[in-house]
């Protein structure tokens, strides 16, 4: 499949008074069109930054480097006004807490209809039809009654399902979903899940998903990038994820996660916390002080090593067929 | 809705009596009397109506008699307070020919247009200049406001308009100084009493506008395609008035305040001019009349605030809808 989105030697800082933060270290992703990848990593690891730097949403203090490649375009060399021309229409996004990222004073229905308006793609009656017709298609019962409510009389799960709508109404090719699961219930998150997946379907749009949550990843998604300190550890199918991940680190996350059968057992860990992006990286692996398979080769730091065709590893270990 | 107009207004009357009582209860403790300090041409304003001579034992017995001097306490503070409510004021000490109603009456529209007109002036270049700080937020001309305002909050209405006066009249001959005769006159008192609200409202505004752009669902916003003008006047704006208008309401008793000082030195023969001489003169009914309808005054004009707010805050306003 052609690459929607390509993103080379990404490195992100972000600069404040007391320190510079080295957020994303040297990342290359790849999002075919009509895909679905997922990137998972802990707290901290970027996962959200580079996603971000893709529509260029970041705070004004972050200090970008790299090719971010969109459909035959470098949006890194494109101006303010090409790149709001994208935004809304081409690349949609949905927020980890849609409470927050919706205006409490505006209703639903104003909020929706923004991107046909702002690109001109429909008139104010026109994008009032097509997001009632959408919002139909997310699943909120009565869209027409709804249209004219504020975000503060709908529910997390609703909210969000707005916020899909809001996201997909222009039709974007890629929709970048940040964490949308995160603040929702446990039911309400399958349904946001299959909502998204039947919707990206349909459509035949890529569709990037950030979260920290492996087995949503695997339900949701086809290819998986994990990431750690802010590069890619290891990137692989998602078939292959339970079975033949190599890295260290991913094998600690997948054995960390709880059976549901079986018996009790203390749950196997990663030690250590994760590693701190205001100090400078270490020259060496930047996962090497909590590997538990540590080598002195690790010294030095591994870049991402071909152990398959779609299946790239950062870690020496590799090269011997990875982690036993 | 209704239950809630009505608590507002029982609210009203309370502060209203404890307001009367006080006023009542200063006036009496005030040395001096009007048969010694007011009247026969000394001080006070005249609108060409009697006086009572003090050298005239038989016209002072009558005078005590009259404005029921001679009786308890508690009955001619019951007198004044019901005189008001049932708008059966009598007349005052010095203007025995003249109704209070009617001395209110003449004076009252100036003093409120005044008030008004400084108020909605005060607002208006308070969002401009607070809107304007917003946008160069930190840069030398945000910076720039904050010594102008620090230096017109602290600056009070009088000195301001010795100012004014001074440049506006003396100097340059462009507005007159003194006096009521046309819409020319009231230029200086209004602008007198707007800029040193100006100072910390702008300020306000500033803070306000610039939280609001910083919040998150601005990033939507931008992630929709919106520019600079869309987050701005589509969501910008009404949100950050809403924290705005509370701070307009305590503005509001100290604007009442300076209509006495600014009527005064412009001489306007508006109700605070009325209240200034009324005082000076031991005038008790014109005291008290004249008291309780600033009060009254400000506490409807606090209530006006509270509404706006419920009309921009839409969940304020369906909470109120409900009758809670």
């Amino acid at each position: 499949m052609t690459p929607l989105l390509q993103i080379k030697d990404l490195s992100i800082q972000f600069r404040t008074d007391e320190a510079t933060v080295n957020a994303i270290n040297g990342v290359n992703l790849t999002v075919p069109a009509g895909g679905a990848v997922a990137i998972v990593g802990e707290s901290g690891s970027g996962k959200s930054t580079v996603m971000m730097a893709a529509p260029r949403l970041l705070p004004g203090n972050a200090v970008v480097h790299g090719e971010i490649w969109f459909d035959g375009r470098d949006l890194m060399t494109l101006n303010e006004k090409q790149m709001r021309s994208l935004r809304g229409r081409e690349i949609g996004v949905i927020f980890q807490n849609p409470t927050a990222y919706l205006n409490p004073t505006k209703t639903i229905g104003q909020q929706i209809v923004e991107p046909l308006l702002y690109h001109h793609i429909a008139s104010a009656k026109r994008a009032k039809e097509e997001a009632i017709d959408l919002l139909d298609q997310v699943g909120i019962g009565d869209p027409r009654g709804r249209f004219d409510m504020y975000p503060f009389e709908f529910s997390g799960g609703m909210l969000q399902r707005v916020m899909i709508a809001m996201a997909l109404i222009a039709s974007p090719k890629l929709l970048i979903a940040d964490e949308p699961t995160t603040a929702l219930d446990v039911t309400v998150q399958a349904e946001i899940l299959m909502l998204l997946k039947k919707l990206q379907r349909e459509r035949g749009m890529a569709l990037v998903f950030v979260t920290h949550d492996l087995a949503v990843a695997a339900q949701l998604c086809d290819e998986v990038y994990v990431m750690y300190g802010g590069m890619v550890m290891e990137h692989l199918p998602v078939p292959q994820l339970v079975r033949a991940s190599k890295h260290p680190y991913l094998r600690g996350l997948i054995q960390s996660i709880p059976p549901l059968d079986g018996p009790v057992e203390p749950l196997p860990y990663i030690p250590g916390n994760p590693i701190s992006t205001t100090r400078p990286l270490p020259a060496g692996c930047i996962f090497a002080e909590r590997c538990a398979a540590k080598m002195s080769v690790c010294e030095k730091r591994p870049p991402l090593i071909d152990f398959d065709q779609q299946h790239q590893v950062a870690c020496w270990l590799a090269e011997k067929g990875g982690i036993a | 809705m209704l239950l809630y107009v009505l608590r507002r207004i029982g609210y009203m009357i309370i502060a209203l009596v404890a307001v009367s009582f006080v006023t009542f209860l200063l006036m009496r403790a005030a040395p001096g009397s009007f048969l010694e300090m007011g009247s026969g041409g000394v001080v006070g304003v005249d609108l060409g109506l009697g006086s009572v001579g003090v050298h005239d034992p038989q016209a002072v017995q009558e005078f005590i008699h009259v404005f029921h001097l001679d009786k308890p306490w508690y009955e001619q503070y019951w007198g004044y307070l019901w005189g008001f409510f049932t708008l059966h004021m009598g007349t005052s000490f010095e203007y025995p020919a003249t109704p209070t109603l009617q001395l209110i009456g003449q004076t009252f529209p100036l003093t409120i247009m005044i008030a008004i007109l400084a108020i909605a002036l005060a607002v208006v270049l308070s969002i401009i200049l607070g809107t304007l700080a917003a946008l160069r937020a930190n840069s030398w001309a945000d910076r720039g406001t904050v010594l102008v305002a620090s230096l017109a909050a602290s600056i009070p209405h009088y000195v301001v308009a010795v100012f004014l006066m001074l440049i506006f009249g003396v100097w340059f001959h462009l507005l007159p100084v003194v006096g009521q005769a046309g819409p020319k006159y009231f230029i200086l008192p209004v602008v007198a009493m707007a800029l040193p609200m100006c100072g910390s409202m702008s300020r306000y505004m500033r803070n306000s506008l610039v939280e609001t752009m910083n919040s998150e669902y601005m990033v939507t916003v931008y992630a929709k395609g919106g520019g600079l003008r869309a987050a701005l006047f589509g969501h910008g704006m009404r949100n950050s008035l809403l924290p705005f208008i509370t701070v307009v309401g305590p503005q509001l008793a100290s604007l009442m305040m300076g209509t006495v000082y600014i009527e005064q030195m412009f001489g306007i023969l508006g109700l605070g001019k009325v209240f200034t001489s009324a005082s000076s003169t031991r005038d008790y009914p014109l005291i008290m009349d004249s008291t309780m309808i600033y009060a009254v005054l400000i506490m409807v004009m606090n209530s006006l605030v509270d509404i706006c707010y419920g009309a921009l805050d839409p969940r304020i306003r369906k909470a109120q809808a409900k009758g809670r």
